[in-house]
């Protein structure tokens, strides 16, 4: 893998600095509501700079990180440090929250699909129940065991943080930003990791509007094509870009966990707004895991989000 | 819950998700959230309370001085909903003019509560100088989304001093037109008073006995008050806007003020005696408010207002206030401000009232606000902002009133001031802060 290009691009976009960078194999941006370019340029690099930590520290692709440590211990308890033990922590409460539907230890299943698709050219098939059925049991985070900080996986067992990384980069970041120094806390600043944003409080009077393509409105929120948020998060979770397709029928890239097979009717995309990114990125990939049932799960949890089918 | 029952006959969630579903996914998700970035966010909208204290200090040369400390605090939740709480003491002291003309010899007046006499040096304006007062306000206010283009508002209020207790309720309903750039609103307002003199309600028109509580007709009254706003604010460019409302005010009750009396005057303008006052038991008022508001240069703002109000008191009154907050760079703003204020007199108002009448009109008091007169605001604020959100301001203000003279018996208004000019200087300091 070629090094990642780690700069900066710094535009005026009246009244915002527009800084450009490039984290987690995205396009990234950051607004930043202040005059200066000096400490518009401060700001990026905080942002820029915690993205990419996490994006090193978390990665399945970095040998040298947390990730492949975990999974290279073939049964072995591991020690993590603390950032690692909370967002392991907070993955097992998904799991749980998510009856086993949010599960960092289903990457295993992304590999046969994927395997089958590509196998060979023109002649893509479908997995064999056996070959799925053969790497059930390496899936289910509840077989993980997490005690204080020591951490021990099932020999064979595969976890991979990147259903959580970017919405965790994007919330860190922005915090960051804004602890930096007491004139940050209150700058209105939006953090875009590859459309999933995040946004402190927006100028008085002057909301963030972000734009959304094709959407349907759900049966009790307003229709807009535009967004308009004063702060808090918005990420979108779609299958449209991503599905394979064999013998003619098409399968979403969601896999249920449970079953080893895609979701069956997920909505083309899911737009939700939550407080952090990390609430909005769990709960938009929850409504499409849902499947059929998203609205009837996004309505009775009372999520602010936009469905399109 | 339904969910339970439609996600029942497929394969993939029944019984975890009613455990799960006892919190909520979503309100459980958010609490693993919070425990995972912090209790405390640093997210500067998330510093949910953002908190406005106050101190105002009122001083009228020789007469009432009020110290007014004002703490208001709004918290924002969740979807764009704000509750406010605000709680105001006002404590004043001092003198205040107790409706007597002055007079060429020293009169002598019955306290409210009847047990005491003060007296008047001669050719001064009577003033009641054992004045003393504090009121205690409460009030909170709500104010929620119902759609997007849909605001509701609505609160209480309650109000408590020694003599007066007041109970108010609002409501008041938005909504956006033409893409959020027009805002149409309407607001019902109810107070319910209850009035308590110090020593009884005064018969009106009967005459104050001095040193004894005499013609006095119960204890208390009350008074209620419905307002009505119906306002449309359209945002003109992106630096402008302009507001426009009709505000409509029925009050009834006891509508006198107890403490005020009106001097029977003979043909050389001596007092004969004291009579107390007497105001209708209703007033119907109407006002429109008309505003604009724009921003200038990088973060100056130019605020002009007038205000046009009729009642069947026949009290007209012009307001034009006007400040321009000039913001002088990140930290520092001045904002001059110029009220002007001109009110013809309630038709009743009088400064006197001949004695050898047989006959007392229905409706007098000698209550110099409902007089015929111009009052000028000047003065400015200045405003220091720092830190996370927070601001420091100083204002100070000076009043000045000007009062038309009456015509009295015996040419009194030649020999002695009988609506003596009001000078008064206000401080206010205030402080802002967000947590």
């Amino acid at each position: 893998m070629t090094a990642p290009n780690r700069s900066i691009h710094l535009t005026l976009r009246k009244p915002f600095w527009l800084a450009q960078f490039s984290a987690m194999a995205c396009p990234c941006e950051a607004l930043i509501a202040v005059d200066d370019k000096t400490q518009a340029s401060q700001i990026a690099q905080v942002i820029a700079t915690e993205a990419w930590r996490i994006e090193d520290k978390y990665s399945r692709f970095t040998k040298t990180g947390i990730t492949a440590a975990i999974n290279n211990a073939n049964g072995q308890p591991i020690t993590l440090d603390d950032e690692t033990t909370a967002l392991f922590h907070y993955a097992q409460q998904l799991y749980e929250l998510s009856d086993g539907l949010f599960d960092i230890s289903a990457g295993v299943l992304k590999n046969i699909w994927a395997f089958h698709q590509k196998k060979t050219a023109g002649q893509q098939e479908l997995p064999s129940q056996a070959s799925i059925q053969a790497v059930l049991p390496l899936i289910g985070l509840t077989k993980a065991k997490l005690t204080g900080n020591t951490l021990a996986l099932p020999k064979g067992m595969q976890i991979d943080f990147g259903g959580i990384g970017k919405e965790y980069a994007a919330d860190k970041s922005l915090r960051l930003a804004l602890e930096g120094n007491a004139s940050n806390a209150s700058t209105a600043i939006l953090v875009n990791l590859g459309g999933d944003l995040v946004a402190s409080q927006s100028l008085p009077k002057r909301p963030w509007h972000i734009g959304f393509n094709d959407t349907k409105a759900d049966n009790n929120l307003t229709a807009s094509e535009r967004l308009t948020f004063q702060d808090g998060a918005v990420t979108t979770s779609g299958t449209s870009q991503r599905q394979w397709v064999i013998d003619g029928k098409s399968y979403s890239h969601l896999l249920n966990p449970k079953t080893g097979w895609p979701v069956l009717n997920p909505p083309k995309a899911v737009t939700v707004a939550a407080p952090t990114c990390m609430q909005a990125g769990m709960l938009s990939t929850l409504i499409m895991l849902q499947g059929e049932h998203a609205e009837t799960f996004a309505h009775n949890e009372a999520i602010k989000c936009w469905i399109t089918r | 819950m339904q969910l339970d029952k439609t996600n029942k006959p497929k394969s993939s969630c029944t019984s975890r998700y009613r455990h799960a579903t006892k919190l909520g996914v979503a309100a459980g998700l958010a609490q693993a959230t919070t425990a995972l970035l912090g209790t405390a966010p640093a997210l500067a909208g998330d510093k949910s309370w953002d908190v406005d204290t106050a101190v105002l200090y009122y001083s009228e040369t020789d007469r009432v001085t009020a110290v007014e400390p004002v703490i208001s605090a709004t918290k924002k939740l969740e979807g764009d909903r704000f509750w406010n709480i605000k709680l105001a003491i006002d404590s004043l002291t001092g003198a205040t003019p107790n409706g007597a003309s002055p007079a060429d010899e020293v009169q002598t007046f019955s306290t409210p509560s009847g047990k005491n006499t003060y007296q008047t040096p001669e050719s001064e304006l009577p003033l009641d100088d054992v004045f003393k007062d504090t009121r205690a306000a409460l009030s909170t206010q709500y104010t929620a989304p119902l759609s997007d283009t849909l605001r509701f508002s609505g609160g209480i209020a309650a109000s408590r001093e020694y003599d007066y207790q007041s109970v108010a309720l609002n409501v008041n309903i938005a909504k956006d037109l033409n893409q959020h750039n027009t805002t149409l609103s309407a607001g019902l307002a109810l107070a319910g008073d209850r009035i308590k003199p110090v020593g009884g309600k005064p018969i009106p028109l009967s005459e104050m006995t001095i040193g004894s509580n005499g013609n006095k007709e119960g204890e208390d009254d009350n008074k209620t008050v419905t307002d009505l706003l119906l306002g449309v604010t359209q945002v003109m460019s992106p630096r402008w806007l302009v507001q426009l409302n009709y505000s409509f005010s029925n009050q009834s009750g006891y509508l006198n003020d107890a403490y005020k009396v009106v001097s029977l005057l003979d043909s050389d303008g001596a007092p004969q005696g004291y009579v107390y006052e007497s105001r209708p038991d209703k007033r119907t008022k109407h006002s429109i408010f008309m505003r604009s508001k724009s921003h200038h240069g990088k973060d100056n703002i130019f605020d002009i207002s007038y205000r046009y109000h009729t009642d069947d008191w026949g009290i007209d009154s012009h307001t034009i206030d006007t400040r321009y907050r000039w913001q002088l760079n990140e930290h520092h703003y001045l904002e001059p401000h110029l009220r002007y204020y001109q009110q013809a007199g309630a038709d009743f108002y009088v400064q006197g009232l001949d004695a050898s009448l047989t006959e007392l009109p229905a409706n007098i008091s000698a209550d110099s606000r409902l007089g015929e007169f111009t009052g000028t605001t000047f003065g400015a604020k200045y405003g220091y902002l720092f830190g996370d959100n927070k601001e420091i301001n100083l204002r100070i203000e000076r009043y000045k009133q000007t009062g038309e003279h009456q015509t009295l018996p015996g040419n009194l208004q030649d020999r002695h001031n009988t609506f003596p000019d009001l000078d008064a200087i206000i401080v206010q300091v205030g402080y802002s802060f967000k947590f």
